[in-house]
């Protein structure tokens, strides 16, 4: 009789091979991105402290982002006619919905005919925190910045004026 | 004996990946944990201030001189209005009880305790419509100068002497006259 013996024999041998096994391979990629709504501003008004009255002593101007310029102290700098008294405007553009800061603004100075007098202390009428100002539906935020200025004794007659440079940031 | 070796090929086919998307293609997609480039940057303007300055010294007039109500007769006269007290009337005038009469007052202002020279006019003329009345002999309280105080402030009274005619027309009679302040 015969015996028919069948011996199976299987064998596997199978490696998964991962990431950054015997797949890897070299290739340069390109990477583009194209900028859209970055942020910008522009100068809607200057800021103009109208006309001073120096009354010969020390004292400073408050220009409010709104309402009538303070004078300090009293008796000193006083107001002289409030014709083109205006706080600066800006309009800030950019991304909707977007929240941006405004950076502290650098302290400095009028020129004219006489002392120098110097402006700081600016003020604007979005603070953060908190909230950041957003940028609003339509992609723009206008603000307006005030400061004070400090008048000298004697102050020379004449017209003063500076530059001052406002900053914005996205968050 | 017969052996027989059984083998079994298996085909299978297995997509390479990089974390979920493919590899070579990154300008399709950006990973979740980076922020989109819109949101990144900064910009800035410039602005202009300015301010203008006046009346470092101002000289303002507060209060008129008025030599209030006189009555004229048939010889000329004259009314002296002090810088302070009250009128006199010399020769052929008399005073009226109303009118209101009063020394010029003015309020100077500057820096403090600036010194000041005053300059008054010699004589000047009140009118009326074609008719006059000289005023001269103008005098301050404080003689012909003066000084600011602490504040950078102070006042000046101003008096003169009125010229009435005989038989003067009746009537208001006005006029302006200059004050100058000299700064030391």
């Amino acid at each position: 009789m015969k015996t028919v013996t069948f011996v199976t024999a299987v064998a596997f041998v199978l490696t998964v091979a991962g990431s950054g096994s015997a797949m890897a391979a070299d290739a340069t990629a390109t990477a583009t991105a194209a900028v859209v709504n970055p942020i910008s501003i522009a100068k809607d008004q200057d800021m103009n402290f109208g006309t001073i009255n120096a009354n010969g002593t020390d004292g400073t101007v408050q220009l409010p982002t709104s309402g009538p310029r303070v004078f300090s102290p009293v008796p000193g700098p006083s107001a002289g006619s409030d014709f083109g008294v205006s706080p600066a405007m800006f309009t800030v553009t950019g991304n909707p919905s977007s929240t941006y800061s405004i950076s502290a603004i650098p302290a400095t100075s009028l020129t004219g005919p006489g002392t120098p007098m110097s402006l700081d202390e600016f003020t604007t009428d979005h603070s953060t925190p908190p909230p950041p100002p957003t940028v609003g539906g339509g992609g723009t935020h206008s603000f307006k910045v005030g400061a004070t200025l400090h008048v000298n004794a004697p102050q020379a007659d004449g017209i003063y004026t500076g530059t001052f440079t406002v900053t914005v940031l996205y968050n | 004996m017969k052996t027989y070796g059984l083998m079994a090929a298996l085909a299978f086919s297995m997509a390479v990946t990089c974390g979920g998307h493919a590899c070579a293609d990154v300008s399709r997609s950006s990973p979740s944990n980076r922020p989109p480039l819109a949101e990144t940057g900064f910009a800035s303007v410039n602005a202009t201030a300015q301010a203008t300055i006046v009346g470092v010294y101002s000289i303002a007039s507060i209060e008129d001189m008025n030599f209030g109500e006189v009555g004229s007769g048939g010889t000329p006269g004259s009314v002296v209005l002090p810088p302070q007290g009250q009128r006199s009337a010399i020769g052929g005038v008399t005073l009226g009880k109303s009118g209101d009469p009063s020394s010029a007052r003015l309020e100077i202002r500057g820096i403090r305790r600036t010194a000041f020279s005053i300059a008054l006019p010699g004589s000047m003329y009140l009118t009326n419509g074609s008719n006059s009345m000289l005023v001269d002999t103008f005098t301050s309280h404080s003689g012909g100068n003066g000084v600011l105080d602490g504040d950078g402030e102070t006042w000046l009274r101003v008096g003169a002497t009125l010229r009435v005619g005989a038989n003067q027309p009746p009537g208001d009679y006005t006029g302006n006259f200059p004050v100058t302040v000299t700064f030391n």
